[in-house]
């Protein structure tokens, strides 16, 4: 019983010391930054993204950067 | 001891459901707010604005929708410029009110801005998108949440104030 006891204590100890916390929408205005993107250059990031696309016939989890031409 | 076990454990979902915050949806009363204008020249409140059709959009001048639907905002401002049970307000969320007035002042916008940098009226009414905007009845009521901007959507807003009229 002691056991199950000091293993819920563990638990609910550790659930407070989560580091994680929610952003709100509004609070995002720093995250929306350019500087913080992953790829500071939208453009230089669309055409390596057409590229990676048309070479491996397959879009990553970022989107697709189409051609124009509506059979994307 | 398995009542203190009990305790513990009920106590840990408590602290799991505070994750899952309230969102204001259809049917809610909307939450009471008080803020002052963008330029600090008046401070407007829920109250001022009992019997009217609100229609109040959260912004903020980092989010790109928002910027599109500001001057489209202007539109239904005017569409609805004879009649003065209904009122258009935005409220900038900006962590710097500079931000939103060096927007502002590119457009032209007659209708009242408000800015709650600290963002308490946002968090009342659980906004979970940046744009979201809501049409509140004449009885206090939301009727309408729409979350995000895209061209065009003002003809919807439109048409949900216009139901209420």
């Amino acid at each position: 019983m002691n056991k199950i006891l000091s293993c819920t204590i563990i638990l609910l100890v550790i659930s407070l010391t989560s580091a994680c916390t929610t952003v709100k929408p509004w609070e995002r205005g720093t995250l929306s930054k350019k500087e913080m993107s992953w790829s500071p250059d939208p453009l230089a990031n669309t055409l390596s993204e057409h590229i990676y696309f048309a070479k491996e016939a397959a879009a990553g989890g970022y989107g697709s950067a189409g051609g124009g031409c509506g059979c994307n | 001891m398995f009542r203190i076990i009990q305790v513990l454990l009920i106590s840990f979902f408590c602290l799991l459901s505070s994750q899952f915050a309230y969102s204001a949806s259809v049917g809610d009363n909307a939450p009471s707010f008080r803020a002052r204008t963008l330029n600090g020249a008046e401070t407007i409140s829920n109250t001022d604005l009992e019997g009217k059709v609100v229609f109040v959009d959260f912004w903020a001048s980092w989010c790109p929708p928002c910027l599109k639907s500001l001057p489209e905002f202007e539109n239904l401002q005017s569409s609805f410029s004879g009649r003065d049970d209904v009122v258009v307000l935005a409220i900038n969320l900006d962590e710097n009110p500079q931000d939103a007035k060096d927007f502002i002042n590119k457009i032209n916008v007659t209708y009242k801005i408000l800015a709650d940098k600290d963002g308490a009226i946002p968090e009342s009414f659980g906004v979970n998108a940046m744009p979201t905007s809501y049409v509140i009845d004449k009885s206090g009521v939301i009727r309408y949440v729409h979350s995000g901007y895209k061209s065009g959507d003002v003809s919807k807003i439109k048409a949900e104030i216009e139901k209420l009229l």
